[in-house]
């Protein structure tokens, strides 16, 4: 199911996302080195820069759909929506409560940025027709080089280049009674009711802008659906028919060779319908060169055939273990008796990716009905020698996915014993449930040098060091293997420790945790498949905190960080204005961090830090303190690792991005510098470090 | 003063059943929220860390006018009323005429500046007879009625009726949060004593009395604490004037070189050149204001609690105004694009 199936809406337009980007830099989070100039802009100095406050200082975190509108509709049985009226709807969030809020993990971890607090509608005039809430997805399949700047002929620099996927249930839905005289949403209705009441968004944002002084600047196209979700589903995902790239793709780890990202199909109606999203995997291409009419197009790479291959994979038990060997690979020329046809793509320009959000839904041919329960799925393009075809990408190797839901964790550590969290992985095979599935998990070992400029030549770097990650190993633990049920589901429980403050100036510390199938051979997984876990330091509150000891050093932190507060608001770190605005404070540090007021806006704070604070807001509160503490958590209890834990040395397994490939694609990404490139740059140099044993 | 139709005070003391009242109460509720778009946008355009002695005076009025809108929404939910606050006829058009007034005072969207203090803010909150202070004020006519008028027969209509005024009162669905005003201000009405305790806490504060300038919470009234504006000084007891105060206190000095030149009475932002950061910023900033008197709908509509959310707004409408004053005006240099006040349900 999910939002690949139907009945389905898609929507395009514009989004703005006005990132922070002091804490692009986790140098910038030591309050002891501090300067004011950290959150100003960066400035160029002959040839170098002097990174400051990065591109955005005044960044709020906020995050806007704007001028959205509904562009397409499918009928549960696939018909064309024509006439619904759900097609002259417009898409908005909030409209009643304040923007969003986009935020990644940590500045030690920064592919997975959060939406928190949307609540998007489907409005008519100024009449709600439906809304609901956005489960928090952070965004997967990050595509960097995916967008061509023509005028250079390579990718566009900078994240900009970039596009990415949030995949989230729709919750705490409302209909109005008018919905029901459009024949889709009346579908969608029925639909959410059957499935505790919620529906998905896939929401897909390209050609970000961070030129200051453009009227793009911090804006971007953003194109999506709403459909199904099915009870018992992933909340961030659409499980089905996963295409890989080839380790080989000189593109690795982001794209095919023919610059094709990561996508996802299903198998529906038994073997006769497939629905592929194309969404962020197709390339785009800037048309700012001669003749360019300086909008974002699909690349044309020809016509792209749709098929499955008629040569299976082979997954072997073998001495040592699962092995899975592919029948054809992604580069390899097929003539036309190596596939049965789905079919063929010929228009699929950008109006065609706005008008169906990318998914596209295909009738499989009888023959291919035959091959598709288990045969790779390909897309093909054109090979050099007619009427052979290139396998332009294909599905992964035995059609073996794993993949974890909740893979970005806040864990509060307790000041003794250790504490637990779970996140579910989903094994597949050929898209239903791979029952029995073997994992392998480990934690990824200690990494360096996360969250900095990544530039040698930096002016004035921040007087401070930049913390390793991963460590200490000591407080962290999982089992080293998982299997899945019957279902094809694992629940998987790690414990942490009090990790003691590893990072020194910034709280606790981030983990990488890995998983992939026990099978050798696999296809590679997207550069991020991980769970990441902020495991926070334990925390216990004073009995009566103090503002210069207790509040006055996390408020300053966060003031210094955002110095949108002070210049639009207040200043945190101020103990008039704090105490002043105690009321304002009260209400963002006690809501769920759900709510899109919940401050701080990262949502990087322990229970036990909130709690002191909240306890130092009640004096200042004019009229009374409210009891209680919210949506705050209970401080957490530890408790003994279990035995089958217990003096186990972290298991580890070698990523399969190798030093080649991370120094081809830290190659690739190009001379631009932001948060997310030096990020992904520092991520792929420690992966190599990894998979070339450490 | 404010003058208002003599219509309408009929219409009250006309009334039979409290249903007679809604409408009337409703046009209060629209009338307190009025005067907020104009001096929300003279404050806005002091720019932050200025002026702070003139922003904490216009602050703390418009935070007692958004005390009065909660007032005059809890009332009418008393009398079984629902409050209308997210149409778009809801917000007046600037610049015009106040719902309920028939005195001619136009109200701009303007930036901060003497004239707009002296020749409209304060034309707004004159009471029926200012307080001579320091100065000579000629004794207004009376061939209209005021809203004190209006106000005081509402309290006595409501007195006159009694306890059935209030028996279809949702009074759970009152919004009393004692976190942003203090229970002395905030208060459930549940029958006609709360009710005119909360029509005369407007009143006093808009106007103060006849022989006092302060407010129950001694500050002065709106009318004086603006006029402190224009004196260039703050009102003090003063046991030596004739009226035991004077504008002899410390200083309220308007920088108007702190003042972003606005652009005056800032038409709809679709008015804007298409796709330019001007228009996309005002249109944000209406957006976000419309966002707001949703957020005050519901709460005034069955879910008191939404008063936080609309909170979290009014923080966010403040750092939307700076990026609209941050950003020209196309083709007016040194022009700041202006703070559309306008019902805008659309991001584009």
């Amino acid at each position: 199911m999910s939002y690949l199936n139907l009945p389905r809406i898609s929507f395009s337009g514009l989004f703005e996302a006005d990132v922070n980007t002091v804490n692009n830099d986790v140098r910038n989070y030591d309050a002891t080195v501090f300067e004011p100039r950290l959150q100003t802009a960066q400035i160029t100095v002959g040839d170098h820069t002097e990174y400051n406050g990065w591109w955005n200082p005044a960044g709020s975190n906020r995050f806007s759909l704007i001028g959205c509108a509904v562009t397409g509709a499918v009928g549960p049985k696939g018909e064309a929506a024509s006439g619904d009226e759900v097609l002259t709807l417009r898409l908005e969030a909030q409209f009643d409560r304040t923007a969003g809020k986009i935020v990644d993990l940590d500045p030690q971890f920064q592919f997975a940025s959060a939406l928190w607090g949307l609540r998007i509608g489907l409005m008519a005039g100024d009449k709600v027709l439906m809304r609901g809430s956005f489960y928090p997805g952070s965004f997967r399949d990050l595509f960097f080089s995916r967008l061509f700047d023509q005028a250079t002929n390579q990718p566009v620099s900078g994240s900009p280049s970039a596009s990415a996927r949030f995949t989230g249930a729709l919750y705490d839905i409302a209909w109005d009674e008018s919905a029901e005289a459009s024949p889709i949403l009346s579908a969608l209705k029925a639909s959410a009711a059957a499935n505790q009441g919620q529906l998905m968004l896939s929401l897909i944002t390209y050609g970000y802008s961070k030129s200051g002084g453009t009227q793009e600047f911090l804006s971007g196209s953003v194109i999506g659906c709403i459909g199904p979700w099915l009870a018992g589903e992933p909340l961030s995902f659409a499980p089905g028919r996963r295409f890989a790239i080839s380790a080989a793709s000189p593109n690795a780890p982001f794209a095919s060779a023919q610059n094709i990202g990561y996508l996802t199909g299903l198998v529906t109606n038994e073997g006769q319908g497939l629905s592929l999203d194309l969404g962020v995997a197709l390339p785009l291409l800037l048309a700012d060169g001669p003749g360019g009419d300086g909008a974002i197009h699909t690349v044309d790479l020809g016509p792209i055939t749709i098929a499955v291959a008629r040569q299976g994979d082979t997954l072997t038990n073998t001495p040592t273990g699962l092995s899975v060997t592919p029948g054809v690979t992604e580069g390899q020329a097929l003539t036309p008796d190596q596939y049965e046809v789905i079919s063929v793509l010929t228009a699929y320009d950008m109006a065609w990716m706005q008008a169906n959000g990318g998914v596209a839904d295909f009738a499989v041919p009888a023959a291919a009905q035959a091959l598709i329960g288990d045969h790779p799925l390909l897309l093909l393009t054109a090979a050099p020698t007619p009427p052979g075809q290139i396998v332009a990408i294909r599905e992964t190797f035995g059609g073996l996915w794993t993949r974890a839901d909740d893979f970005v964790q806040r864990l509060d550590s307790a000041p003794t014993g250790w504490v637990s969290s779970a996140f579910k992985v989903w094994a597949m095979l050929w898209g239903q449930p791979w029952a029995n599935a073997p994992l392998t998990l480990s934690v990824q070992p200690r990494a360096t040098g996360q969250g900095g400029t990544d530039d040698p030549d930096e002016v004035k770097p921040p007087q401070t060091y930049i913390p390793d990650n991963n460590v200490p190993a000591a407080t962290i633990s999982l089992p080293a293997t998982a299997t899945a049920g019957a279902d094809g589901t694992v629940q998987v429980t790690y414990w942490a420790a009090n990790p003691g403050n590893p990072r020194g100036y910034i709280d606790g510390q981030i983990y990488q945790l890995n998983y992939s199938p026990t099978v050798a051979g696999q296809s590679p997984m997207p550069m991020v498949e991980v769970v990441a876990v902020h495991v926070r330091d334990a925390y216990v509150p004073p009995p009566v905190p103090s503002w210069d000891t207790d509040v006055k050093p996390v408020l300053t932190q966060y003031g210094n960080l955002y110095p949108i507060m002070s210049r639009g608001l207040f200043s945190l770190s101020d103990f008039d204005a704090a105490s002043a605005n105690a009321r304002l404070l009260h209400l963002a540090f006690t809501l769920p961090p759900t709510d899109p007021n919940f401050m701080p806006a990262t949502r990087d704070i322990s229970a036990g830090k909130l709690r002191m604070i909240v306890d130092w807001l009640r004096s200042y509160l004019p009229h009374g303190a409210p009891s209680g503490y919210g949506a705050i958590p209970p401080l957490p209890v530890g408790q003994p690792l279990p035995p089958a834990l217990s003096g186990a040395a972290p298991a580890q397994h070698p990523t399969q991005i190798t030093p080649a490939l991370a120094t081809a694609a830290v190659e690739a990404l190009g001379p631009g510098n932001d948060g997310k490139t030096a990020a992904v740059r520092g991520f792929l140099k420690n992966a190599a470090r990894a998979g070339d044993g450490g | 003063m404010l003058k208002i139709n003599p219509k309408l005070v009929e219409q009250v003391r006309a009334a039979q059943s409290p249903e007679d009242l809604h409408q009337l109460v409703q046009g209060a509720i629209e009338l307190e929220h009025a005067t907020i778009p104009a001096y929300l946008a003279a404050y806005f355009t002091l720019k932050l860390g200025t002026n702070q002695p003139v922003a904490e005076i216009i602050r703390s009025v418009v935070v007692e006018e958004m005390l009065h809108m909660s007032i005059a929404s809890n009332l009418l939910i008393a009398i079984g009323g629902r409050p209308v606050i997210n149409k778009p006829g809801f917000i007046p058009t600037y610049p015009g005429p106040l719902p309920m007034n028939i005195g001619g005072l136009i109200v701009p969207i303007r930036k901060c500046s003497i004239d707009l203090v002296q020749n409209v803010f304060m034309k707004i909150e004159e009471p029926d007879e200012p307080i001579p202070i320091k100065a000579a004020a000629t004794p207004a006519p009376v061939e209209y009625n005021t809203i004190g008028d209006f106000y005081h027969a509402l309290e006595l209509k409501l007195r006159e009726m009694g306890p059935k005024a209030f028996a279809h009162g949702r009074f759970h669905e009152e919004m009393v949060d004692n976190t942003w005003f203090s229970p002395t201000e905030l208060f459930p009405i549940t029958d006609e004593h709360t009710a005119a305790a909360g029509i005369r806490l407007i009143v006093r504060q808009g106007e103060g009395t006849r022989i006092d300038p302060l407010d129950p919470q001694n500050e002065p009234a709106h009318y004086y604490r603006f006029e402190q504006i224009v004196k260039g000084r703050r009102l003090i007891k003063d046991p030596a004037a004739p009226s035991g105060f004077s504008f002899g206190g410390a200083p309220v000095t308007l920088d108007v070189t702190n003042v972003w030149d606005m652009q005056p009475d800032p038409p709809n932002p679709d008015t804007l050149p298409a796709d330019s950061a001007a228009r996309r910023a005002a249109t944000a900033f209406a957006y976000g204001y419309t966002s707001l008197l949703n957020a005050l709908h519901d709460t005034f509509n069955g879910a008191p609690s939404t008063i936080g959310r609309a909170m979290g707004l009014m923080y966010q409408l403040r750092l939307q105004a700076q990026e609209v004053l941050q950003t020209p005006l196309p083709d007016h240099p040194g022009v700041s694009t202006g703070l559309s006040f306008t019902y805008q349900p659309t991001t584009a």
